[in-house]
């Protein structure tokens, strides 16, 4: 694993140097919205399953905030790097393309970790939000870091501007994320709306981060963790693929 | 040392690279030389890894070049300044250092922050470095692992006179202990002044391999400059043939006895001879 203590160690000082970039926005965004529909909208909703409107949304709202911070954190370092010519220090060096994936992954597990933890505490303090079964809850988010890590290095490698990292943003994550149930019980909605839903990969890390704080869920728990450990050793092993073939990288 | 057998490079568009065949040996000082896209820098990126090959083959001391063993082999200083301009100096070598894998890693980049001169400053970002800081920066982190071969691209392109005869310096003791080393440079007299061979390369094609004496004397051939009296003597004397300054015509030293024989010597007051340099060559070559 020559290489992967280094550049997960520049990461993790670059996230802390940069804090109020790296962490401040999200848990800032993610208790604005909790205030909003904690305070506001809950009076004119009823309960959802036994729970408050804002008990159900915030375990949806907390893996918003982490699947965006993972794919930024590997999407704009990466590019970054991309930008200012030093990802030619890793092209030329004798690093293994899995082990730049791996590292770039634990870095966005570091940083959306702290996010995570963060907002969970702030869950359990603020709003009661329960605990009941935290291998789900800890592996959703895992494997949703995972997954939108991966995502932000297909970005990173892809862009050739700035304006090319918010298309995946703007285009694919906060699309499917608003349809994934952070706001709503899928089960609600109508066909197809219903069907395509179960195309959604954040449907399903909603719905096993969900069920592992709240014990509710809409689709079996242990096989939203199949579908995504397995979306993410596919996309783990194609972006490898990518990295050792030089894609947009090598001229 | 390096082997290149049929090398292409083709980009949309353009062929850069025409079928080159070059072997480099063991401790050698080789410098490619070339005008602005005549396909050197493609070269040096097919075999440090930067970019893919089109067709033919690089071996680096038998390795397929950008494998991990070729990588090993090689220190790279780029023609760019590529490093993180938020980093220090410090963690720009402490980072690269663990890249390779280098033993006690601390040591070795304090000791090349020394050797380089940029100790004092190793705890300023990148940024706040001059441009013959950054220089000698990325030559210490092309050193870090120690590497056999080392590839300079353009080295000392926008430098002051000072480091660039530093890194002048550097390499040539680096050279005499055993170091390979390919160099790509504008400055045909950082060529002259430092390497064995030299290859002349225009429009993706090699003219020329030649041992950087065997080529003086190959194409050289000495020039004699002749001073007149007047410069209406001068004028009359080039015709359209030569170029004439002030009172004075250099013709091609082959020429001149013939030309003695059909001009009158009265009119010519000193004759002086002198060696063609290797820019007066390289141009005439790519011209």
């Amino acid at each position: 694993m020559n290489g992967y203590k280094p550049i997960v160690e520049r990461e993790v000082k670059r996230i802390l140097r940069i804090w109020k970039q790296t962490l401040l926005p999200p848990l800032f965004t993610t208790m604005l919205y909790t205030i909003v529909f904690g305070f506001s909208l809950q009076r004119s909703i009823s309960d959802i399953s036994g729970f408050s409107y804002i008990q159900f949304t915030l375990p949806g709202l907390i893996v918003m905030s982490v699947i965006m911070t993972a794919f930024s954190q590997s999407c704009s370092t990466i590019f970054i790097q991309k930008f200012h010519g030093n990802i030619q220090e890793i092209l030329v060096s004798p690093i293994k393309p899995f082990t730049f994936v791996l590292a770039h992954i634990s870095a966005s597990i570091f940083r959306g970790g702290i996010i995570a933890v963060i907002l969970a505490m702030f869950g359990f303090a603020v709003i009661g939000l329960p605990l009941q079964h935290i291998f789900f809850a800890t592996m959703s988010i895992l494997l949703s870091i995972t997954l939108f890590s991966v995502l932000g290095i297909y970005t990173a490698l892809w862009a050739r501007s700035f304006d090319h990292l918010q298309v995946f943003q703007n285009f694919l994550i906060t699309p499917l994320s608003f349809l994934g149930g952070v706001f709503y019980s899928v089960s609600t909605l109508p066909q197809p709306y219903l069907t395509l839903s179960q195309f959604n990969p954040i449907f399903y890390i909603v719905d096993s981060f969900r069920y592992g704080l709240l014990g509710i869920q809409e689709a079996k728990p242990i096989i939203s963790l199949i579908i995504l450990t397995t979306l993410c050793i596919v996309g783990i092993s194609h972006v490898t693929y990518l990295v050792r073939i030089g894609y947009k990288t090598k001229h | 040392m390096i082997k290149i057998k049929s090398l292409h490079k083709r980009y949309p568009g353009m062929h850069a690279v025409k079928g080159i065949n070059l072997n480099i040996k063991s401790g050698e000082f080789f410098a490619l030389l070339g005008p602005n896209g005549a396909g050197k820098t493609s070269i040096i990126g097919m075999l440090t890894g930067l970019t893919t090959i089109s067709e033919g083959s690089i071996k680096v001391d038998g390795h397929i070049a950008g494998s991990e063993q070729a990588k090993k082999k090689i220190g790279f200083v780029p023609q760019e300044f590529n490093m993180d301009i938020f980093e220090t100096a410090y963690n720009v070598l402490h980072y690269n250092a663990q890249y390779f894998n280098v033993e006690k890693h601390v040591e070795r980049v304090n000791l090349l922050l020394t050797e380089l001169g940029l100790y004092e400053h190793r705890n300023k970002k990148v940024k706040e470095l001059s441009g013959g800081m950054k220089r000698k920066l990325m030559i210490a982190r092309a050193l870090l692992h120690d590497p056999e071969i080392i590839i300079l691209d353009e080295p000392t392109a926008g430098i002051d006179v000072e480091s660039r005869k530093f890194i002048w310096k550097y390499f040539r003791e680096a050279n005499k202990n055993g170091k390979t080393i390919l160099l790509t440079t504008h400055y045909i007299e950082e060529a002259e002044q430092l390497c064995n061979r030299v290859g002349i390369l225009h429009k993706g094609e090699l003219l020329a391999i030649e041992n950087v004496k065997d080529l003086m004397l190959k194409y050289n051939m000495q020039k004699v400059t002749l001073d007149f009296k007047t410069k209406k003597d001068a004028v009359q004397f080039a015709g359209d043939k030569y170029t004439v300054n002030n009172r004075s015509v250099t013709v091609p030293g082959e020429r001149f006895t013939k030309m003695l024989d059909e001009f009158t010597t009265e009119k010519i007051v000193q004759v002086h001879t002198h060696d063609k340099s290797l820019e007066e060559i390289f141009l005439e070559m790519i011209q």
